[in-house]
């Protein structure tokens, strides 16, 4: 894992979904710009670090970050909204990308705040190009606001 | 006749003439004239005058054998001197006197004829009659019935004023009497009479004015109504007492709880069916008595208590009959008498006190002893027997007894019903409690499986899209380099991987369409099935499918699930379609009884009827999934949303005769 500057920063439990995830990813950026964290733990601590690595972080925030929700100990709702109350990655594009379709999941990712939600097809086929769509679209269609320079 | 006589004094004074001219000259021929003379006035007066005279006379008499003969008679009428006229004159009085005779003895029959008739109307007359004077108020008349009826004698009858026949004494004078007598009244007027023995009877009476010896009078028609008033006194009696029934009956149809019941009963018992102190109860154990309701003239507050079983009790349920018996007896029932404390009383209540009897009734209803009532009875005072009474009769202890015996037995019928409506009632809400236990509990299991099915499909896909991946990476990138076979066994995991995933989205298709909230609105069949067929457009390619849609009458439903429904029957149809030269797929709706029936039609493969039981089941599949591939869950997920919404799902098919599938949805 490198500490640099990272286009994607993929959150989620499954070793499969994170392996079956990164042979998609490897095809669209290189497997540097890539992070992978196992749970939300993980995630803050590499989003939300308390360090003075803080500079750093700032002005490199991924340029997506792909959210599962259900995960142990810190779910991902709750990564969700502990990086919309952070100034750091409140503009930050999230996709919460995960298996469940149930309503209540899709109302509560869009009431904290989240960019997209996406469902991970079972298909792998389906699974890769829905992926790669996605991810296409964030890093090379979506305009940044950060890029823009807009202020607060 | 005068001239003839006149006549003759001439003849005989020229005779007497000629005898003084003779006497001159001889007094023998004088003498000898004289005595001719004489011989010939005799002679001629006689038969001139004097023997008619004789026969008038004798006519006169009526010595018809001296009736001259007819030629006589007329020789006498045709006489135009005195004798003729009185001849005539007694011809004319014999006629007069024929004729009235003739009258007289016309008269004399119109007489007898209408004394009989008079005796007809009058003295046969079946109703007692009475002539007597409006002023006087003697009675000048009375027929033969008035006779029997009243126990007088004729004479006695007539020395009598029709004062004495009114009991009472009179204070209005003849006014009074003669309105007594309905005299000038329009109508009959009912009334007593006392008759000779001093009986008093009801009779009705009417007069009118006659003329009776010369003097005003009236007659009197009295007609004895005794048995008709004992009659209708009977019928008064016998209404009030169905009256009384009724009015009762209803009372109890219309309270529902058992006490207020037994209390209606004794508030009857008192108020319409003269008890003077009533009391209701029931048997609780072998020995003792609740008493369910009492009378407030009772001793003390019985109700809800209980007491030993006393012997009337006990023998009037058991023999299920009316038990007389007197309830002062301290032997008897103590609700009586008792007090409160269970001490004995210094003093009778008042009610039972005053009562004469009491009777202990079995309160028996379809065959079911309830309990018993006791009543207490005062006997009634005789009332004076009479119409001018309340007409009332004077009620017999055998009829007080039959009375309460109906009145029990009415009161039992609305006891027994007030409490089986109340077990019933308890039952119910034992019942219903059990429900709501079941129902929760069920409510409760099915939300487990609900959830279980949910969680389970869920998180079984994450899994195999790791299989699935993972095969099809290892193909992409190694397909190259592997065997042909080991390609091929890669297939299959992908394909197993596929399958499941299907059965996974099935079962999840199914668990929601239980868990998800049925959100019904007015819809329109068309757009679902426009909406599915699109969806199957892929399925379709290539294929020669006749579809037809028909007339689908917008319905009441959720339209998430309902497109699920139609989803799940046309790619059934489609499917089993599919080796069908000319597929041919109807869309439809039909009204009916149960209102609009929506059926899809296909003319596939069809199955036996004969397993269309487990059709909708679970997991059921008719057909290899070699020929028709399916989950086996569609049907199921389909019977369960048609439910939902409170319809009906069936199907018709045979094998290789295509499908019907019918639904109706709930009635709007």
């Amino acid at each position: 894992m490198s500490d640099g500057p990272v286009d994607i920063v993929l959150v989620e439990d499954s070793e499969h979904d994170r392996e079956l995830a990164l042979h998609v990813l490897r095809n669209v950026v290189s497997r540097d710009r890539i992070k992978m964290l196992h749970d939300g733990v993980a995630a803050l601590q590499y989003l939300l670090p308390e360090d003075d690595r803080e500079g750093q972080r700032a002005s490199d925030p991924p340029r997506v970050v792909l959210l599962d929700l259900k995960m142990p100990r810190v779910d991902g709702i709750e990564v969700l909204r502990r990086l919309r109350e952070d100034a750091r990655t409140r503009r930050v594009p999230v996709v919460i990308f995960t298996s469940s379709q149930q309503a209540g999941d899709v109302a509560a990712a869009y009431a904290c705040g989240t960019n997209s939600y996406v469902v991970k097809p079972v298909d792998f086929d389906e699974y890769s190009a829905r992926l790669r769509i996605v991810v296409d679209y964030w890093l090379n269609h979506n305009l940044d606001t950060v890029d823009q320079g807009v202020s607060e | 006749m005068r001239f003839r006589l006149a006549i003759l004094f001439g003849v005989l004074l020229l005779l007497q003439g000629v005898a003084i001219a003779l006497t001159i000259a001889s007094p023998l021929i004088y003498a000898t004239w004289a005595l001719l003379t004489l011989a010939a006035a005799w002679y001629g007066v006689y038969h001139l005058g004097w023997r008619d005279v004789e026969r008038l006379a004798r006519a006169m008499r009526g010595d018809d054998q001296e009736h001259p003969p007819e030629g006589g008679d007329r020789r006498l009428s045709a006489r135009r001197d005195e004798v003729g006229d009185l001849a005539r004159a007694l011809e004319a009085k014999s006629a007069a006197l024929a004729t009235l005779e003739e009258r007289l003895s016309d008269a004399e029959a119109t007489i007898r004829q209408n004394e009989a008739r008079y005796r007809d109307l009058f003295d046969a007359n079946p109703h007692p009659m009475i002539v007597f004077d409006v002023e006087t108020l003697e009675i000048l008349a009375a027929n033969d019935r008035a006779v029997t009826h009243y126990g007088f004698t004729r004479q006695q009858f007539l020395r009598m004023t029709v004062g004495h026949l009114i009991p009472e004494p009179m204070t209005g004078g003849a006014t009074e009497a003669l309105e007594r007598m309905a005299l000038d009244r329009e109508r009959p007027v009912e009334t007593l009479h006392r008759k000779r023995d001093g009986t008093v009877v009801a009779v009705e009476v009417a007069s009118h004015r006659i003329r009776f010896a010369g003097r005003p009078a009236a007659l009197a028609m009295c007609v004895d109504i005794t048995l008709r008033k004992q009659v209708e006194a009977e019928n008064r009696r016998r209404t009030e007492v169905l009256e009384a029934l009724y009015a009762t009956a209803r009372e109890h149809a219309e309270s529902l709880s058992l006490r207020e019941v037994a209390r209606s009963v004794v508030d009857a018992a008192r108020n319409r069916f003269g008890s003077s102190a009533v009391w209701l109860a029931r048997p609780v154990g072998e020995h003792r008595l609740e008493v369910l309701a009492a009378c407030p003239c009772l001793q003390t507050a019985w109700e809800r208590r209980e007491v030993p079983l006393d012997p009337a009790s006990e023998q009037a349920m058991h023999g299920r009959t009316a038990v007389a018996y007197d309830p002062t007896n301290p032997g008897w029932p103590e609700v009586w008498w008792k007090n409160e404390d269970g001490s004995d009383p210094s003093r009778l209540p008042a009610a039972v006190a005053e009562a004469d009897w009491a009777l202990a009734l079995p309160l028996v209803s379809r065959d079911r002893s309830f309990g018993v009532l006791h009543v207490a009875v005062r006997e009634p005072e005789a009332l004076p027997f009479g119409p001018l009474a309340n007409g009332r009769g004077h009620r017999s202890r055998e009829e007080s007894e039959a009375l309460l015996t109906s009145f029990a037995l009415q009161s039992a019928a609305a006891l027994v019903n007030a409490d089986l409506h109340e077990q019933l009632q308890r039952t119910a809400e034992i019942l219903e409690q059990r429900v709501k236990e079941r129902t929760a509990q069920l409510e409760e299991a099915n939300r487990e499986l609900e959830a279980f099915s949910y969680s389970v499909s869920h998180d079984l896909r994450a899994p195999l899209r790791a299989v699935d991946g993972f095969a099809r990476l290892a193909l992409v990138q190694y397909g190259k380099a592997i065997p042909e076979e080991c390609r091929t066994l890669l297939e299959s995991v992908r394909c197993g991987a596929a399958e499941m995933t299907a059965l996974i989205h099935s079962l999840l298709e199914f668990s929601r369409s239980s868990r998800q909230a049925l959100h019904e609105r007015e819809l329109d069949p068309k757009d679902l099935v426009g909406a599915v067929l699109d969806g199957l457009k892929q399925d379709l390619q290539g294929r020669t499918v006749d579809i037809d849609i028909g007339e689908l009458p917008p319905c009441m439903g959720d339209p998430v699930l309902l497109k699920q429904v139609y989803a799940n029957l046309l790619s059934n149809a489609v499917k089993f379609t599919a080796k069908r030269e000319s597929a041919r797929i109807e869309i439809g709706a039909m009204p009916s009884d149960a209102g609009t029936v929506y059926y899809v039609r296909d003319n596939g493969a069809g199955f036996d009827m004969a397993r269309a039981q487990r059709l909708f089941g679970v997991f059921q599949r008719f057909h290899r999934s070699e020929d028709y591939p399916g989950t086996g869950i569609g049907l199921a997920t389909v019977h369960r949303i048609i439910v939902r919404h409170g319809g009906r799902i069936w199907c018709e098919s045979a094998p290789d005769q295509g499908t019907t599938f019918y639904f109706t949805l709930r009635e709007r």
